[in-house]
């Protein structure tokens, strides 16, 4: 009896080992995602400006599915600002996770740099070169002049009325209804039922028939009800564990991740839906 | 009645057990590093197609500086002309020879970058500055991807080489470690410009 037994621990403990992933690095020290679509970490918007990119960016999103968020941050800490953009917008999760529809426009104050970060879907639409033409023909001159609201503004202007020529994804707008909901809803943290159902399985056919003894496994053999009982445990557990394993499933690649913060009342922004960006955009000094 | 039990429970536990092993997980991060590779030479690709537009603007500009267009133009045809396809990504020499191109090729364009900032008619002109964009762009989309590459194929590596996966990476699946890809140093930084080089004596 000890031999199969230990083979089942050995089988059971190289499982756990391939269930543990290894963790990916954080290379950056990354800002906390708001809730919103603006982070003024750096101070440079007025309450006026911030209030009304808020509430345009967050609009915005829920009619066309694109997140565009504006981020400023005091300082880059000697990093360079492109893999720092890359890697925050892949952090926050700026658009869904599907379409990729989402902008990141990065301002670095005491760097005195900034970036437009496009998603892998929003690249086709606006790529590096508008990028570039909005940072240097509409961004920059404001920011000489010190006019931080103007720039970021107008810069979100052209933005948009260049975003305006191309078609709205319907997708896009629901993988961003359901981040919204999402982030309004505090998220519970998955509870790992699959995990408790295991445990309960080991426990009741392996723990407690150890713990009993021979005495009792004795008994099982000699009253046939017993055994009948036993498969019909065995066979629940079995469903059960399926059960578990394809709800964990369900958890793990699910698509709108919205992630666990809690968003402002009223119609919460959907632009943090796990999107990623591959690098395009444009970026600028002033 | 136990000795049935366990056996059924030995069942249920060995297939978690076998697919633990490596037998699906050493394909699936093969697969993944494979798909990122996509990536990578799609933004190389990218880069490649921006650079005849770039270089015939520069001259345009009537721009002197025949060597260093020349430096580039060629350094694009020798990268594109070494094609690596996914079954060379285990391959260490084809795969170095892949690597250094590319990088020749992101050496001659930051000459070209520093050599034109000397010529103002060319900075102000939009359609030198959004190609200057486009090439930027499509640096750092390489950068990108090929950090990301790295990363999955590292996993890929880690796992054919650890327990317990090694055991069918090595009986089942024959797997061989994938290469990285390594940026030349001092690549993504403007390079220093040396006048020896230029001349094409030493390119």
């Amino acid at each position: 009896m000890t031999r199969p037994l230990f083979a089942i621990w050995l089988a059971l403990a190289s499982l756990l080992a391939a269930l543990a992933m290894p963790a990916q690095a954080q290379r950056y020290d990354l800002p906390a995602r708001p809730d919103g679509p603006v982070l003024d970490s750096a101070n440079m918007l007025s309450d006026a400006t911030e209030a009304s990119l808020n509430q345009r960016l967050t609009q915005y999103n829920q009619e066309t599915g694109r997140a565009i968020v504006v981020a400023t941050v005091p300082s880059l800490d000697g990093a360079e600002i492109e893999p720092y953009a890359t890697e925050l917008f892949a952090e926050w999760g700026i658009g869904g996770a599907e379409r990729d529809m989402g902008l990141l426009l990065l301002i670095a104050r005491d760097d005195r740099e900034m970036r437009i970060e496009v998603g892998y879907g929003l690249h086709p639409y606006f790529g590096g070169i508008m990028a570039g033409r909005v940072i240097r023909d509409v961004i920059t001159p404001q920011f000489k002049a010190g006019n931080f609201d103007a720039g970021v503004t107008q810069g979100i202007d052209a933005i948009l009325q260049h975003l305006a020529n191309s078609p709205e994804d319907a997708i896009a707008i629901e993988e961003a209804a359901q981040a919204a909901a999402e982030n309004r809803q505090q998220s519970e943290g998955g509870f790992p039922i699959g995990t408790l159902i295991w445990l309960g399985f080991i426990f009741f056919f392996f723990v407690l028939p150890m713990l009993g003894g021979k005495g009792r496994r004795r008994r099982y053999r000699r009253s046939g009800v017993g055994g009948v009982v036993g498969d019909i445990m065995l066979w629940e557990a079995g469903k059960a564990i399926a059960r578990g394993l394809s709800d964990g499933d369900d958890w793990g690649g699910g698509g709108g991740f919205g992630g666990g913060f809690g968003g402002g009342g009223g119609g919460g922004f959907g632009g943090f839906g796990g999107g990623m960006s591959g690098g395009g955009g444009a970026s600028g000094g002033w | 009645m136990f000795t049935r039990l366990a056996t059924l429970a030995t069942l249920i536990v060995g297939t978690f057990a076998l697919s633990a092993c490596g037998i699906n997980s050493v394909p699936t991060k093969e697969e993944a590093a494979k798909a990122q590779w996509a990536n990578v030479e799609a933004a190389l690709q990218r880069r490649s197609d921006v650079i005849p537009n770039l270089v015939a603007t520069v001259e345009a500009a009537a721009v002197s500086e025949e060597d260093i267009l020349v430096g580039v133009t060629d350094a694009r045809s020798r990268a594109t002309s070494i094609n690596i396809t996914t079954d060379d990504l285990s391959n260490p020499e084809e795969f170095q020879r892949f690597n250094e191109a590319q990088n020749q090729l992101t050496q001659a364009l930051g000459q070209l970058r520093t050599v034109v900032e000397a010529y103002p008619q060319l900075q102000s002109n939009q359609r030198f500055a959004d190609l200057m964009v486009e090439i930027e762009q499509a640096n750092n989309m390489i950068n990108t991807e090929i950090n990301r590459y790295n990363d999955t194929a590292r996993d890929y590596n880690t796992e054919i080489r650890t327990f317990p996966s090694t055991i069918a990476a090595n009986i089942i699946h024959g797997s061989e470690p994938l290469e990285y890809f390594e940026a030349a140093e001092g690549a993504d930084e403007n390079p220093e410009v040396e006048f020896g080089n230029i001349t094409g004596d030493d390119a």
